[in-house]
């Protein structure tokens, strides 16, 4: 057992390791693009930078507390992180499509060829939704998944 | 969903972190079962009532 226990930390600080160097390296490589950009910042760079602060930031908030839990013996990850992690994955790709969509309609000074891209991206995600649908009704979903 | 959860960990002098390690959760599944924000699965329902050696009927009820 006390194993086990040993092998969860081990994987869980082998993986907030990881998240540590990659969110480091995301900040160093915000700095080095503000730092190389001209200067005064539109709107749109501070907006850029804004965004990426916090999704690392949520990210390394969400990992610390995963660590948190690991010491304290406990599971990082159990049915209702899965649950809350499926939801949010499901409403991110159902607000994504719109926005993707919405952005392609309205932003008129995009060229053709972007435009096509963006579509031929939202085509994908739709695509891949209704193949992995099919796919669990078909087989099911285990109370692993 | 209500559950008996908060009053049986008093009872048995458990805390969140207790049961949680014991059912293998994290404690925030814990507090949000107690506040009856979360249905648990079967299986979760079964080992807390194991815990504290009731029926899963006499810990949980639907509202």
């Amino acid at each position: 057992m006390l194993e086990i226990v040993n092998i969860i930390i081990m994987k869980a600080k082998r993986s907030s390791i990881t998240s540590f160097i990659g969110s480091a390296v995301v900040v160093a490589l915000l700095v080095y693009w503000a730092y190389q950009s001209e200067k005064p910042f539109d709107l749109t760079a501070y907006v850029i930078f804004g965004a990426c602060i916090l999704i690392v930031g949520l990210g390394l908030y969400f990992k610390i507390g995963n660590l948190k839990n690991v010491k304290a013996g406990l599971e990082p990850t159990d049915e209702l992180s899965k649950r809350i992690k499926e939801k949010a994955a499901a409403k991110a790709f159902e607000v994504s499509i719109f926005m993707w969509v919405l952005g392609v309609l309205f932003f008129a000074d995009i060229d053709p060829a972007s435009k096509v891209m963006i579509g031929l991206g939202v085509m994908g995600m739709g695509l891949v939704f209704l193949i992995t649908w099919l796919y669990y009704s078909k087989v099911g979903i285990s109370d692993e998944d | 969903m209500k559950t008996r959860i908060k009053e049986l960990r008093a009872r048995d002098n458990i805390t969140q972190v207790e049961l949680a390690q014991k059912v293998g959760v994290r404690r925030e599944t814990i507090v949000f079962l107690e506040k009856g924000k979360y249905n648990p699965s079967l299986k979760l329902a079964s080992d807390i009532s194991k815990v504290f050696e009731m029926k899963i009927e006499e810990i949980f009820t639907l509202d």
